[in-house]
C-alpha cells in the first residue's frame, strides 16, 4: 500500500546526496581502508541524505544474505549493515521470507540508528510496487533463474541501479535486452561474479599474471565445468502438490509456461528451459576475463562425444586469438574445481580456484607483477564497487557487457551439447551463421502479461 | 486409445530418455519426427502432451508444421508452446499464421501474439498492430502491440506509435515512448543518425517520466554528437540531477574530445563528482590531459584527488611524481594507497628516470615511498641508487631500499648484499639483508646465478662469516648448498654446529634427512640431537619415496629417547598406508606415551587398506577400542568398524531464545548464563519431541544471535561410563548432573555425532542440559548415549519425566 510506504519511510531522502561525499566511501572499494566514524556522522553512518537507498527483491538464501550477512555474500553483517546503505524494501513471493526479512531488518535498523521501534523497511509481495517507489535507488535481485533478466530489465526501465544475481540470463535474447536496457537508460548494473573482486585477488592475480605472458603465449584453459544453456525439457507438467500458505506461484513463474505447482520452487524448475546455468558462469567468467579475447570476434565450439551420453561430452571453444578452452579438468591438477580453471602457455600454467593458485614451475608466482605488465580492473570488495559506480556512475567490475559475454560462452556451450554437434557463434550479431536449428535455441517466449 | 498412447511414448523418448540432446538427426528421421508430433498436435491429446510437441518443433519444424500450430494459437492453455514454434521458425508462413491469429484473439492471447510479431520484426504487422491499437480495451494487450511496433522500428511503426501517443490512455504514454526510444534506437543501429536524433528531441521535449527523459537525453547525446560538448558540459554543471547522473555515465561513454574538451574549459565551475568524470575521460587523451591531472591532484576534494591518482596509473606523465609521493606519504588514508599504485603501475621510460631522480631529492617520507615504489616496478636501473641507500641512512629508507633489492632479484646485487650483511656488526640487524638476498635466490630467473655467487662467497669465507650466511643456503636448497651447509655442522666451533643443523632443519626438501638422522644419533650436545631427529622427521615429509622415507622414519623412532619425537614419527609413519605400517601401528598403541598418535595412524592406514584387506578392519577397530581414551578415535574405530550407535534422544523439553540486548553473535552469548543454567530461576520449558534431532527453528522460528536450552533426564541402570555423541546447529555447551562435559562455540551445520564427549553415569536419573547456539539459518541439535564399544546401553532409558 502507498499510504503505507509513504508513512513510514526515512527522513527525506535526497538522490542528489550520494554523490556528495563518495570520496571516503570509493577507498573501501578500491582497499581495505578504515575510515574514521567521525567523518561519517552519527556512529559512522553516512548521513541519511548521502546513503543509498536500495530494495532487495528477493530474499531467500543469497538474497536475504545480501541483506543480512551469511556466507557465500561477501558482506560482513549483510547490506543492512552498511554505513552507505538505507534499504526501503524487502520483496519475495513467499511470505514468510519477507516477513522475516523485514522483521529482522527493522530490528537491525531500530539497534543502529538508536530509533526503538523504527519501522523504515517495508515488504512487498509485488516487486512492481518496489520498483515503483521513487526515493529507491538501486534493487538487489537474487531471484530463480527465469526472473533475473526480466526483473533487470524492469528495474533499469524504472530508473533503477541494478545489482543481479548469476545466471543474469537464461537466453541469449534476453542478455541482449539486459545491454540495451542498461545502456538505454543510462544505467548502473553489476552482476554477481563476485570471483572478479573477492577471494584475496586471487582470480585477477592469475588473470594477470597469463595476460603479463608469465606462462608464455596462453594456448588452453581447462574449466573444470561443462556449460549449459537452454535447452527443452517438457514444457509444461501436470504433476499438482497442495500449494504452501503464503506462496504466490503465479508471480514465482511470472513469464514461465504455466503449470500448476508441483512441489518445486528454488533457483529454477527441474530441467525447464535450464542446463548448469548457475555455477558454470563462475568458471567462464574468470575463463574469459583471462583469455581476454576480442569481443566481436567468432568463437567456434567443438563438440566431442564421449560414450554414450552427450552429457559426458566435453566442449572445446576456439578462440579468434588461437586459445582453446575444453571444459574439463586439467589432468592431475585439483585447483580449479571451486569455480577456477587451469590456463596452460608454452612456458607453464597456472590454475586458480576459490582455494587457492598454483602454478607450474612454482617460481612462476614468485616474480611479481611490474608497472609495464598487464593490469585488468581492481575491486577488493564486489558490494563496494557497485555502491562507489552508483555514486560515480563509473562502470562496475561485471558490467551488463561482461556479464552477458559470459552468460552467451555458457549458452552456445549448452547449445552445442543439445545438438550433439560442433557449432560457430558470431558474437557481434549474437548468431550462428547459417546454422538456423542452433538459432532457433537463443530465446523463449514468455507468458503474457510478463513479456519484456 | 493405443494409437494416442504409443504417440505419448514417442513423445516421452525424445523428451525423457531420448533426452533434451536429441536434435543431431538426419533428415529423414526427422521428418519422420515431425510427422509423429504434428499427429499429437491434431489428436486429442491433453494440452501438456500437445505444449510439449510444440517445444521440439520449435527446432525442427518445417512449413509443413504451421497450419497444426496456428490451431493451437487460440487456446489459452496451448498458445505460449504454438507461439515458441512459431516465433522462431524463419518462414513468412509463420508470421503470416500469426497475423492472423491477432486479427481474431484478444485478452493474453492476442498480447502473446503481438509480442511474438514483434521479436520477428514483422514489419508486415505494423497496419494491424496500429489499427488495434487504436481501439484496444485490454490494457496488457495494448502494451504489447506498443512493444511490438517499438521493436518492429522502421517509419510506419513510428507513426503508429505517435498516433498512439496522442489517442490512447495516458496510463500507456511510458510504453509508447519506450516504444519510440526503441524505435529511434534501430535508426541509430540502422545509422540514421538523424532520424534517430529527431525522435530523441521530440521524447525529451514531453517526457512521460525521467526514466524516458534520461532515456532520450542520452540518446540524443549519442545520435547527435555534435552538440554534445555543451549538451553536457551544461548537463555536468547543472542542478538537474537525473541529467547530471546520466551525463556522468555518458561522458566516459562517448570517448568524444571535443565534449571533453569542453568540460576541461569549465573545470572550476564543475561539482566535485563532474571534475571525477573528467579526470577520467581525460587520461585517454594524450598530453592534453597533463593540466588537469596537475589541478586535480591540488583538489581540496579528496574524491577528485582519488580519481586523480587512479587516472596517474593509467598514464605517463613525470611532472605527477612528485604530488603521488606526497600523497602517498601524508595524504588521506583513502588517497594513500591509490598514490602507492600509481607510483608503480605508471608506464614508460620517462617514469623510471623521473622517479629515481625525485628519491634522490625528496623528503624523508617521500623518498621511502618512491624506493619502495621502484622495486615495485622492478627498476633496474635503480639498483645503484637503492644500495647507496641500503648502506646506511635512515632506518624506513634502508628497510624500502633493502625490500627493493629483494624485489628486483638482481644477481649483480648479491654481492653488494654479501658485503652488506658481513658488514653487520654481530648483534646487528641482519635479518632485512638475509631477507633481500632469500628473494633473489628465490626468483625463478635470478636463482640459479644468485646460488654461484652465495655458494662462491661462503666458500671463501671464514668460520665466522660463514655461519652468518648459513641462513641462505636452506634458501638455495641445493646439493652444493647441503655440502657447505655440512661442512659448518662439522666444524668444532659449537656455535656454528648449532647454527648449521638449525639451517638443516629449515632445509625445503628430504635430502638433509639423513644427514641430519647422522648428527642426532652422533652429536654429543642432547639438545642438538633433539633439535636434528626433529628436523630429520620434518624433512621426510618431503620424501617421496614410500620405502625410503618408512625406513629413515623408523631410524627416527629407533633415536628417538622421548615421546614427543616418536609421536612425530608416528604421524608420517601413518600417512604411509601398508601393512608393515599398519603393524608398527598396533606395536605402538601398547605404549600409553605413543597409544593415540598410533591409533589416529592404524585407523587411517585401516580405512585406506580395509577395501583390499577386510579382515585387517575388526583387529584395528578392536585395538583402538582397548587402548584409546580418546573419544573422536573411539568413534572412528566404531565407523570403521561399521556398526551403528545407540538410539537419539527423542524427548526433550526446550526454553528460549535467550539473548542479551545488542548481541552482534551468538558466539557473544556462549558463556552468558541465562535462566535455565542458574539454579532455581524460573524457567518456561516447552515439549520437544523428534525422531533423532531437534528443529529448534520450529519451535522459536525466525530468531538469530540467541540460545536456547534442552534437558531431559537420563537414567541409568548402573554407575557406568559412556559416550555421549552429539551434534548442533550452530555451537553447543552440555551439562551432565550440572557439570560441563562439553563445549563448542562454532558456527556450523548439525552432523549427527559430530562431537563426542566421554562421561560418566550415576545410577538412577541424571540430568543432560544442553545450551544451543543461533546466529542464523538453522538451530538444531542431537544427542545419543551408547556404551565404550558404541553399542547400546542395556537398560539405558532417556526422556522427559512425566
Amino acid at each position: 500500500m502507498l499510504t503505507h510506504m509513504s508513512m513510514s519511510m526515512p527522513q527525506s531522502m535526497s538522490r542528489r546526496g550520494f554523490l556528495s561525499k563518495s570520496s571516503a566511501l570509493l577507498a573501501a572499494a578500491v582497499a581495505p581502508t578504515i575510515i574514521p566514524a567521525s567523518a561519517l556522522g552519527r556512529g559512522g553512518l553516512v548521513p541519511p541524505s548521502e546513503r543509498i537507498n536500495m530494495g532487495f527483491i528477493g530474499v531467500g538464501g543469497q538474497g536475504g544474505g545480501h541483506l543480512l550477512g551469511h556466507a557465500w555474500t561477501y558482506v560482513p553483517g549483510g547490506y543492512v549493515a552498511r554505513k552507505d546503505v538505507q534499504v526501503l524494501a524487502v520483496c519475495d513471493v513467499r511470505k514468510e521470507r519477507r516477513d522475516f526479512a523485514q522483521k529482522r531488518a527493522n530490528e537491525l535498523y531500530a539497534d543502529k540508528l538508536g530509533k526503538p521501534g523504527f519501522v523504515g523497511v517495508n515488504a512487498y509481495n509485488d516487486f512492481r510496487e518496489v520498483l515503483a517507489r521513487p526515493d529507491i535507488d538501486a534493487v538487489l535481485i537474487a531471484l530463480p533463474y527465469h526472473w533475473a533478466a526480466p526483473m533487470a530489465i524492469r528495474a533499469m526501465r524504472a530508473g533503477k541501479d541494478v545489482y543481479c544475481e548469476k545466471p543474469v540470463a537464461i537466453t541469449v535474447r534476453e542478455g541482449r535486452e539486459v545491454i540495451e536496457t542498461a545502456r538505454r537508460h543510462s544505467r548502473v548494473y553489476q552482476a554477481g561474479m563476485q570471483q572478479r573482486s573477492e577471494y584475496g585477488g586471487k582470480f585477477r592475480l592469475a588473470c594477470e599474471m597469463v595476460r603479463s605472458g608469465r606462462i608464455g603465449t596462453l594456448k588452453e584453459v581447462f574449466a573444470y565445468r561443462q556449460p549449459g544453456a537452454f535447452y527443452p525439457r517438457p514444457w509444461t507438467s501436470t504433476n499438482t502438490q497442495p500449494l504452501p500458505d503464503g506462496l504466490d506461484w503465479d508471480l514465482w513463474l511470472g513469464p514461465l509456461p504455466w503449470r500448476p505447482y508441483g512441489g518445486e520452487t528454488g533457483h529454477a524448475l527441474s530441467g525447464c528451459f535450464i542446463g548448469d546455468v548457475n555455477w558454470a558462469p563462475h568458471h567462464y567468467d574468470i575463463i574469459q576475463w583471462t583469455v581476454n579475447p576480442d569481443v566481436t570476434a567468432p568463437i567456434q565450439v567443438e563438440y566431442e562425444n564421449q560414450g554414450s551420453s552427450p552429457e559426458t561430452a566435453v566442449i572445446h571453444y576456439h578462440y579468434a586469438n588461437g586459445v582453446v578452452v575444453h571444459s574439463t579438468a586439467y589432468p592431475g591438477e585439483n585447483v580449479g574445481n571451486e569455480g577456477g580453471a587451469c590456463f596452460v602457455g608454452t612456458k607453464g600454467r597456472i590454475a586458480v580456484d576459490r582455494n587457492g593458485i598454483v602454478s607450474h614451475p612454482g617460481t612462476i608466482l614468485n616474480d611479481p607483477l611490474r608497472s609495464g605488465d598487464a593490469h585488468v580492473y581492481h575491486a577488493n570488495s564486489h558490494s563496494g564497487n557497485f555502491l562507489e559506480c552508483i555514486r560515480t556512475r563509473r562502470q562496475t567490475i561485471c558490467h551488463p557487457e561482461t556479464a552477458v559475454y559470459t552468460m552467451n560462452a555458457i549458452f552456445i556451450g549448452g547449445i552445442s551439447m543439445a545438438l550433439q554437434r560442433s557449432v560457430k557463434w558470431d558474437p557481434a550479431k549474437l548468431e550462428f551463421p547459417g546454422d538456423e536449428a542452433a538459432n532457433r535455441l537463443r530465446s523463449y517466449t514468455p507468458r503474457p502479461p510478463w513479456i519484456l | 486409445m493405443m494409437k494416442r498412447f504409443i504417440k505419448s511414448l514417442a513423445l516421452a523418448a525424445i523428451l525423457a530418455s531420448g533426452s533434451i540432446f536429441a536434435f543431431a538427426q538426419s533428415s529423414a528421421p526427422v521428418q519422420a519426427e515431425e510427422q509423429s508430433l504434428l499427429g499429437i498436435l491434431r489428436s486429442n491429446a491433453g494440452f501438456a502432451e500437445k505444449c510439449n510437441a510444440c517445444q521440439r518443433l520449435r527446432v525442427i519444424g518445417t512449413e509443413n508444421s504451421i497450419e497444426a500450430l496456428s490451431r493451437l494459437l487460440s487456446d489459452a492453455q496451448t498458445t505460449q508452446a504454438a507461439r515458441y514454434a512459431l516465433e522462431g521458425m524463419p518462414f513468412p508462413e509463420a508470421g503470416e499464421a500469426l497475423r492472423r491469429a491477432l486479427t481474431v484473439s484478444s485478452g493474453n492471447i492476442r498480447t502473446g501474439i503481438a509480442d511474438s510479431l514483434g521479436w520477428r520484426k514483422d514489419v508486415a504487422a505494423v497496419p494491424e498492430l496500429a489499427r488495434l491499437l487504436v481501439d484496444e480495451s485490454d490494457p496488457a494487450a495494448a502494451n504489447a502491440e506498443v512493444t511490438a511496433l517499438g521493436r518492429i522500428g522502421g517509419p510506419a511503426a513510428v507513426e503508429a506509435l505517435k498516433l498512439a501517443r496522442a489517442h490512447t490512455n495516458p496510463s500507456l504514454q511510458e510504453a509508447v515512448q519506450r516504444s519510440l526510444l526503441m524505435c529511434a534506437d534501430n535508426f541509430l543501429a540502422a545509422n540514421d543518425p538523424q532520424a534517430a536524433a529527431g525522435l530523441f528531441d521530440q521524447l525529451l521535449k514531453d517526457p512521460a517520466s525521467d526514466p524516458i527523459r534520461v532515456a532520450a537525453w542520452s540518446g540524443l547525446c549519442r545520435a547527435d554528437s555534435g552538440a554534445n560538448p555543451e549538451r553536457v558540459k551544461a548537463a555536468l554543471g547543472g542542478k538537474d540531477e537525473p541529467l547530471l547522473l546520466a551525463a556522468l555515465k555518458i561522458v566516459r561513454e562517448l570517448n568524444h574530445v571535443a565534449t571533453w574538451r569542453a568540460c576541461s574549459k569549465d573545470w572550476d565551475r564543475l561539482p566535485a563528482e563532474a571534475q571525477t568524470a573528467v579526470i577520467d575521460v581525460g587520461v585517454r587523451f594524450g598530453d592534453e590531459f597533463l593540466p588537469i591531472l596537475l589541478l586535480a591532484s591540488r583538489s581540496s576534494s579528496a574524491s577528485v584527488r582519488q580519481a586523480a591518482w587512479l587516472a596517474a596509473a593509467k598514464s605517463s606523465f613525470p611532472p605527477i611524481i612528485p604530488s603521488l609521493a606526497t600523497a602517498a606519504a601524508s595524504g588521506d588514508a583513502s588517497e594513500r594507497p591509490l598514490a602507492r599504485e600509481a607510483l608503480a603501475m605508471m608506464a614508460g621510460d620517462k617514469i623510471e628516470k623521473a622517479i629515481l631522480a625525485e628519491a634522490k631529492q625528496a623528503g624523508p617520507a617521500e623518498k621511502v615511498e618512491l624506493l619502495v615504489a621502484i622495486g615495485d616496478r622492478g627498476d633496474a636501473m635503480a639498483e645503484t641508487l637503492l644500495m647507496k641507500n641500503a648502506s646506511g641512512g635512515p632506518e624506513p629508507a634502508r628497510l624500502a631500499a633493502l625490500e627493493s633489492l629483494g624485489k628486483l632479484a638482481l644477481p649483480s646485487t648479491v654481492p653488494f648484499l654479501l658485503n652488506l650483511a658481513l658488514k653487520t656488526a654481530p648483534g646487528g640487524d641482519i635479518e632485512p639483508i638475509l631477507q633481500a638476498l632469500g628473494m633473489v635466490c628465490r626468483n625463478g630467473q635470478s636463482h640459479e646465478k644468485a646460488a654461484r655467487l652465495i655458494l662462491d662467497r661462503v666458500g671463501k669465507s671464514s668460520p665466522q662469516d660463514r655461519v652468518r650466511l648459513l641462513p641462505l643456503m636452506a634458501e638455495l636448497g641445493s646439493p652444493e648448498a647441503l655440502q657447505a651447509t655440512l661442512v659448518a655442522a662439522r666444524e668444532k666451533n659449537p656455535q656454528i654446529v648449532k647454527e648449521a643443523v638449525r639451517v638443516l632443519t629449515q632445509w625445503p626438501n628430504a635430502s638433509a634427512a639423513t644427514a641430519l638422522l647422522e648428527l642426532a644419533d652422533t652429536a654429543s650436545d642432547s639438545t642438538l640431537q633433539v633439535l636434528a631427529l626433529r628436523g630429520a622427521i620434518d624433512g621426510l615429509s618431503q620424501e617421496t619415496d614410500p620405502e625410503a622415507r618408512l625406513a629413515k622414519l623408523q631410524r627416527a623412532m629407533a633415536l628417538a629417547k622421548r615421546p614427543e619425537e616418536k609421536r612425530q614419527a608416528l604421524g608420517q609413519i601413518g600417512q604411509i598406508p601398508t601393512l608393515k605400517t599398519l603393524e608398527i601401528m598396533k606395536q605402538s598403541m601398547v605404549d600409553p606415551t605413543l597409544v593415540n598418535e598410533a591409533a589416529l595412524g592404524a585407523l587411517g592406514i585401516a580405512e585406506k587398506l580395509a577395501k583390499d584387506h577386510p579382515q585387517i578392519v575388526a583387529s584395528v577397530a578392536n585395538e583402538v577400542l582397548a587402548h584409546s581414551q580418546s573419544p573422536e578415535l573411539i568413534k572412528r574405530a566404531w565407523t570403521l568398524r561399521g556398526k551403528p550407535p545407540g538410539p537419539f534422544v527423542t524427548s526433550w523439553l526446550a526454553a528460549g531464545p535467550f539473548t542479551e540486548s545488542g548481541a552482534s553473535s551468538a558466539l557473544t552469548l556462549f558463556d552468558v548464563a541465562f535462566a535455565p543454567e542458574k539454579e532455581g530461576a524460573a524457567v518456561s520449558w516447552k515439549p520437544l519431541s523428534c525422531t533423532g534431532t531437534a528443529d529448534l527453528s520450529s519451535l522459536f522460528p525466525g530468531e538469530l544471535n540467541c540460545v536456547a536450552y534442552m534437558k531431559t533426564t537420563v537414567s541409568s541402570p548402573a554407575d557406568l561410563d559412556g559416550m555421549l555423541l552429539l551434534g548442533s546447529d550452530d555451537g553447543l555447551k552440555v551439562w551432565l548432573n550440572g557439570e560441563v562435559v562439553h563445549r563448542a562455540n562454532v558456527d556450523r551445520g548439525l552432523v549427527a555425532d559430530q562431537d563426542v564427549a566421554t562421561i560418566h553415569l550415576r545410577k538412577g536419573p541424571n540430568e543432560l542440559l544442553l545450551k544451543v547456539t543461533q546466529g542464523g539459518g538453522g538451530w538444531a541439535a542431537c544427542a545419543r548415549i551408547v556404551s565404550r564399544d558404541g553399542s547400546t546401553i542395556p537398560g539405558l532409558k532417556t526422556g522427559v519425566s512425566k
